[in-house]
């Protein structure tokens, strides 16, 4: 039997997902990541437990859906230097050495699978070229400091 | 006299010849479209949305331009500008694509409908000719130029590719949602 959503409960189940998971996040990157690490890349659904126990797993999946567009959005239109701070703050609060964030993520390039499915070609491959060129300048600021330890 | 005015005058030409071919082909008998395959290709090519103008506005945008100088570093500065003008070109690409897909419908319309609004046809054979024309010219000023000082004819194309996108669809009674929904962005 098909159960139907109504928007008042995607809207509880992704003000909950907001106030109790994603504000514990600091900056929109991690909360990117995080939101794409719950869709399952064979279905493209979205899967969190404990949303979906407490509402519904249609609800729960809308709910993520729904928060994912938007925080994509929001860094996909947002500026260079925003984009910098945040991959920064990211590096930061997750304790990773800046140079092993570099290293790994100009080689595996994990940021290109974080767009939400529905997300135009564009919006995509804008978010997708200021990721890397993020990367680069950040790139950048780290060889100064690599040549002469000393003076950091 | 200024090139935008020479070119409102060359492509409005371009319409009104436009326009008399399509009368001359014909275009009067039973009333309601036909369901042909490629009439139903073309309806759901109108469904792919023009990208939405925000992003098109960060692609030309001023300020990361000016940030990346600031960060003196040449390799990511050469990047930044190779991937711009990238992006700048997929972006004219899509819009020709969907142009070309407003053309087909419209062409197969003006054959098939006997209830078509004179002022709403010449306003979107008009509208195309603009955007193809203001196309090309981005094509050039971005090569030349490139996309930060091309940011004012990119925002005007981009305005401009809604506006036929939207006229396009009501035509066609397409149920529409502006281009901002995600959910259906073509950007």
């Amino acid at each position: 039997m098909e159960t139907r959503i109504t928007p008042m409960a995607v809207e509880t189940a992704r003000e909950d997902l907001q106030n109790r998971t994603l504000a514990k996040l600091k900056g929109n990157f991690a909360r990117l990541i995080y939101l794409a690490s719950t869709r399952d890349y064979t279905t493209g659904r979205y899967q969190h437990d404990g949303l979906a126990n407490e509402f519904s797993p249609d609800a729960a999946a809308a709910a993520l859906t729904a928060c994912h567009q938007e925080i994509f959005q929001s860094l996909a239109t947002s500026s260079l230097e925003d984009l910098v701070e945040d991959l920064e703050v990211y590096a930061r609060c997750n304790q990773i050495e800046m140079s092993e964030l570099i290293g790994t993520w100009e080689k595996l390039q994990p940021y290109r699978i974080t767009p939400p499915m529905n997300c135009g070609p564009l919006t995509a491959e804008l978010f997708t070229s200021n990721v890397t060129v993020a990367l680069a300048i950040l790139r950048s600021r780290l060889l100064p400091r690599e040549r002469h330890p000393q003076d950091a | 006299m200024n090139w935008p005015a020479i070119l409102v005058i060359f492509f409005g030409f371009l319409s009104i010849v436009w326009i008399g071919a399509s009368l001359l082909r014909g275009g009067t008998h039973s009333g309601s479209t036909r369901n042909r395959p490629e009439e139903q290709t073309a309806v759901s090519a109108l469904r792919a949305e023009p990208c939405p103008p925000d992003v098109v506005a960060r692609v030309f945008e001023r300020g990361d331009s000016d940030f990346i100088s600031g960060q003196h570093s040449p390799e990511a500065e050469q990047l930044f500008r190779r991937e711009r003008k990238r992006l700048a070109y997929l972006w004219l690409r899509h819009t020709r694509h969907q142009l070309a897909s407003v053309r087909r419908f419209h062409a197969g319309m003006a054959r098939k409908s006997a209830n078509l609004n004179p002022a709403v046809e010449i306003r979107i054979v008009f509208d195309c000719a603009l955007v193809s024309g203001m196309c090309w010219l981005l094509a050039a000023a971005i090569y030349f130029f490139g996309p930060v000082h091309a940011r004012g004819m990119a925002r005007y194309t981009s305005e401009l590719s809604v506006r036929l996108w939207s006229l396009a669809g009501k035509s066609a009674e397409i149920p529409q949602s502006p281009p901002a929904d995600f959910a259906r962005s073509g950007g």
